[in-house]
């Protein structure tokens, strides 16, 4: 399951244009944002604000902590890559 | 101790999670409570209380009844601890804070610095955590002595730039003192906090906010984003060592030479006298946030020697203006690091007592032309403002006030893994948000090899030997191959406390081995921390039998001499028979000469002493005595608090 968090070794690895086009997708969709289309850097700090409130681990004091704690790592990763992509362009 | 309290208030509620900001030179502790932060103030009434500890003949003071006797004790007061928290002895920043110091310092085990102290004529070595223990303990008495139960749960504050082992080791600290740290937060970002939910109201949309905190030890710069009640921290930046006691600092030194130049004689080596330069110094300084120039006076200062003098503001400036113009580097660093343009700042928040020097407010006001700089917020209390409010956050107490309120961390310094030649190969990248994951893939560096060990380091070098080791573990059982060929999976797993797990994964066999970092070389063990534990409330206990010696010898000379002037009242003493009188006379006189021999014996013998007294005095005593040592008679001339009921505290002065 290590694979769910390769992103960044597979952008290493491979330069085609292909994985970075999925990658776009899959870090859209982990935000909650539709996987194509438009996209602004408001949408994506919007989209993250609304996870960082629902997943961030300090707002979760029962048993789904851990779980919200993993939702959490991936939503601030793909903000990450969305904002540096949109950033470049 | 705990049941003693339990006694007084008998079904206390928990008491609520505090929020403490450990400082340098001063530490402050403030609470949620009624849907707002109180900044609670000491037994001395202030707000702020220093971070210090002494040691005498007779007992261990910490705050400002510790600051206030440096003068006649300098070698046993110890100060600026933090400075020493999680280094080394070998430190380069240790070695220079030695220099200015006037107690002792000596590397221990595992380089680690030991300060050593005379206590109760004793010598005594201390790690820095618990001398940090002491002052985290009397901030804890602080606010329970306000809320009037026992304080549990803390969240406790450090630099931005504090490293892994700073943490780690404040949170030792914590524990030493008998707290349960929920989270170590960073200083700025909890000022933000402060910042943040003040002009709440007033603002919408996002707002980009730079925290400049300049303090007594140390200085951070972040960057944060903060839109309704999300706060995110963009870039921080800083010094761990630069503060207002480096401005100090270069004040000493300089007037150090002066007073060369005046009389040929050095002071350097007093401890008495560099530290009442110091003082002046330190009050100069403030003077001149105010006024352009101030005079320094300070009476016998060295072998009877006089010694006045001058400074102006220009002066300070001109002495300190390296350590100014760090700050303003590290303000562009931080907003390179943010990737912003200062333009896009939208306030400027000033934290930190030294902020107050003009020449810093005027340089950040030329760095950041027409941004008008905020000082709404008072810069001694935000930090433990925000500490209080993320306290309240993490043990779910005003869950509607907080309702929209989240607050993502990142954390400050690059996270690496050593490759071949001593080199960084960064995973985690400084300035990402917490709690993370990420990965990267490593391969063998040598043909055959079986063995790969997995070296962890914290730090901004190139070169992991100028960086922070973490930790290292191995994975072995790989098969034998052409380097460069087996592959590694390696992650790095942040949690919201920080606390990280590294792991790597064989890519073939699906070995693995991790390791969670909490520990190094640097830091005390379980069983070292447990017996600091142990020390620390035997040192509490040691300091509440001696509070009751001086209680039971005030009770039992107040006694003796309000005897001693009721029996010459002749209203009182008419009906006495002279032998009678003669005989409680002679008590009296035995028991107060007894005391002046006996200044500090056990507490049943001022108790035995004070009932043999009593028995003796019983035809003197009025009706209405109650209690031991008081005399609730108007006739008698008791001080002028007598209406209390209770046995009025009198506190010996030294």
């Amino acid at each position: 399951h290590y694979w769910n968090w390769g992103r960044q070794d597979e952008e290493e690895d491979s330069s085609s244009s292909d994985s970075l086009e999925s990658d776009l997708t899959s870090d859209r969709l982990a935000l909650g944002l539709s996987s194509s289309g438009p996209l602004s850097l408001t949408d994506v700090k919007n989209a993250y604000r609304v996870c960082a409130l629902k997943w961030h681990p300090d707002r979760h004091h029962g048993p789904h902590k851990a779980a919200a704690e993993e939702k959490f790592k991936l939503c601030s990763a793909a903000y990450q890559s969305l904002c540096d992509k949109l950033g470049l362009n | 101790m705990a049941e003693k309290r339990k006694r007084e208030a008998p079904a206390p509620a928990p008491a609520p999670a505090v929020g403490i900001d450990l400082g340098t030179t001063y530490s402050c502790v403030g609470v949620w409570q009624h849907g707002r932060v109180e900044i609670i103030a000491n037994d001395q009434g202030n707000r702020t209380t220093p971070s210090f500890v002494a040691f005498t003949n007779t007992g261990r003071f910490i705050g400002d009844a510790a600051k206030n006797q440096v003068d006649m004790n300098p070698t046993n007061t110890v100060f600026g601890a933090k400075r020493l928290i999680g280094r080394k002895y070998i430190d380069p920043s240790v070695q220079s804070d030695i220099k200015h110091w006037p107690f002792k310092v000596i590397p221990g085990l595992g380089n680690k610095p030991m300060i050593v102290v005379t206590y109760k004529g004793e010598e005594k070595l201390f790690a820095t955590e618990e001398i940090s223990a002491m002052v985290l303990a009397k901030m804890k008495e602080t606010a329970e002595a306000y809320l009037g139960s026992t304080v549990k749960d803390a969240v406790v504050t450090v630099p931005a730039y504090f490293n892994d082992s700073q943490r780690q080791a404040t949170k030792d600290a914590g524990v030493i003192a008998g707290l349960n740290v929920l989270r170590i937060i960073n200083e700025p970002t909890a000022a933000s906090i402060a910042y943040g939910l003040d002009t709440k109201s007033e603002s919408t949309g996002e707002k980009n906010v730079f925290i400049f905190d300049l303090g007594g030890g140390t200085f951070d710069v972040s960057i944060l984003t903060i839109e309704e009640g999300i706060f995110e921290v963009k870039a921080t930046a800083g010094d761990t060592h630069l503060g207002g006691e480096d401005f100090d600092n270069t004040m000493v030194n300089h007037f150090v030479q002066e007073f060369r130049r005046k009389n040929n004689m050095d002071i350097s080596g007093n401890p008495r006298a560099l530290w009442r330069l110091k003082t002046a110094c330190e009050r100069a300084k403030r003077i001149l946030s105010f006024s352009t120039k101030t005079e320094i006076e300070i009476d016998s200062l060295f072998q009877g020697i006089d010694f006045y003098s001058t400074i102006s503001r220009a002066k300070f400036e001109e002495l300190n203006k390296d350590f100014f113009t760090k700050c303003m580097e590290l303000v562009q660093k931080c907003l390179n690091d943010a990737k912003m343009d200062k333009s896009s700042i939208n306030d400027v928040v000033l934290v930190g007592g030294s902020t107050r020097i003009p020449k810093v407010q005027q340089l950040l006001q030329d760095f950041f032309p027409g941004k008008d700089l905020c000082k709404s917020i008072n810069p001694d209390e935000a930090v433990a403002y925000g500490a209080a409010v993320q306290a309240a956050v993490l043990s779910g107490g005003g869950q509607e006030k907080f309702q929209d309120f989240v607050l993502v961390d990142i954390t400050p310094l690059s996270l690496s893994i050593e490759l071949v030649g001593e080199v960084a190969s960064v995973v985690v990248p400084k300035n990402t948000s917490i709690p993370t994951k990420l990965g990267k893939v490593f391969v063998t560096s040598k043909d055959n090899q079986t063995v790969v060990r997995f070296t962890v380091f914290e730090g901004e070098s190139a070169s992991t030997k100028d960086n922070n080791l973490l930790g290292s573990f191995n994975l072995s059982g790989i098969p034998p191959a052409p380097k460069g060929v087996e592959m590694f999976d390696v992650y790095f797993d942040i949690d919201a406390n920080g606390i990280l797990n590294v792991s790597a994964v064989h890519k073939t066999t699906g070995q693995k081995n991790h390791i969670i970092i909490t520990n190094d070389r640097g830091r005390l063990s379980k069983e070292e921390i447990e017996k600091m534990v142990l020390a620390a409330e035997k040192y509490k206990f040691e300091e509440e039998m001696y509070k009751k010696k001086v209680e039971a010898k005030n009770a039992l000379e107040i006694f003796a001499y309000r005897m001693k002037i009721t029996i010459m009242n002749e209203k009182i003493t008419a009906k006495l028979p002279p032998a009678d009188k003669k005989k409680i006379e002679n008590a009296i006189e035995l028991a107060i000469q007894w005391l002046d021999g006996h200044q500090l014996v056990e507490v049943d013998e001022f108790e035995d002493q004070m009932e043999e007294l009593k028995r003796i005095c019983k035809p003197i005593i009025p009706k209405s005595y109650k209690g031991a040592g008081v005399i609730n008679d108007d006739a008698l001339p008791l001080g002028r608090s007598s209406s209390s009921r209770a046995a009025p505290k009198i506190e010996i002065v030294d």
